[in-house]
């Protein structure tokens, strides 16, 4: 088995984990989202390649993928929101979930 | 060897999108992410896949440009001190780095379990009279998937997309004049 892509798609989801904990605005956390997104893409491309069903980890990559996409509209319209309540779009005054 | 340097640039790039503090570098290197993923689904001969992620992936890091120019986020995020900052991404690091390995280590006992159990493959050579089948191209098959087993998960799929566009319309409505804030 070829171990690059495997690896690759775990250290794209370990950072895009990472990116999610460490950034304080909606932007950033939603670059993190993204990141997983696209190592769980690869991850079922690489599973489904392995086990000789190259069709459905296509399939399942390609389900992550457009999923994806729907929280990172949510995201933005949420920030946009944020922002006209509150001219910034970070998360410090969200900590306590208080409006 | 395309694959390693794919792979290679599609890490660095999705370091750089995790750990730096500026906005538009993490950006631009969630695009060079998003290429360089494109380019290893490329080589795993999935197509389709490969030539999607281009397509999200540069209109994602669109969609990130536009948004943080209009709140202004172009610039360094960050307000800890450095060491605070620096142990921080530090313990991040170690702890994604623990969790990539429990990760790497189940999908590795689950492919080895799968070929251990594996039924030994019975080759039929086809009779020489016999014409022997062409083999399908991948997106042919692909497609026949799609329509066939999973119809329902792709109308699942068109109709939350449809119903974010509707929702996101009506969340991000700028505040009327008059209106209170909350």
């Amino acid at each position: 088995m070829n171990q690059a892509p495997l690896m690759t798609a775990i250290g794209l989801f370990s950072l895009g984990i990472l990116a999610m904990l460490t950034r304080r605005t909606i932007l950033g956390i939603l670059l993190g989202f993204q990141t997983t997104a696209l190592g769980a893409a690869l991850a079922a491309v690489v599973v489904g390649k392995e086990s000789e069903v190259l069709v459905k980890g296509q399939l399942l990559g390609l389900i992550f993928l457009l999923g994806g996409v729907i929280p990172l509209i949510g995201g933005f319209s949420f920030s946009v929101r944020l922002f006209y309540l509150r001219t910034k779009a970070t998360l410090d005054e969200l900590e306590n979930l208080k409006g | 060897m395309i694959t390693w340097i794919c792979c290679a640039v599609t890490l660095v790039s999705a370091l750089i999108s995790s750990w730096t503090h500026d906005i538009r570098r993490a950006i631009l290197a969630l695009w060079v992410c998003g290429l360089g993923m494109g380019g290893v689904a490329l080589d795993l001969g999935s197509e389709f896949l490969a030539v999607t992620v281009w397509i999200i992936s540069t209109t994602t890091t669109i969609g990130f440009v536009f948004y943080s120019v209009m709140f202004g986020e172009f610039r360094s995020e960050s307000n800890d001190e450095d060491r605070k900052a620096i142990v921080k991404k530090v313990v991040g690091l170690v702890t994604v780095a623990v969790m990539g390995y429990f990760i790497y280590s189940g999908i590795e006992n689950a492919i080895r379990y799968r070929e251990s159990h594996r039924a030994p493959k019975v080759v039929e050579l086809p009779a020489p009279s016999e014409p022997t089948e062409q083999k399908r191209p991948a997106n042919d098959l692909l497609g026949d998937e799609m329509v066939s087993h999973h119809f329902l998960t792709l109308e699942l799929l068109g109709f939350s997309l449809f119903l974010i566009l509707v929702a996101s319309g009506v969340i991000a409505r700028p505040r009327r004049k008059g209106e209170p804030i909350p």
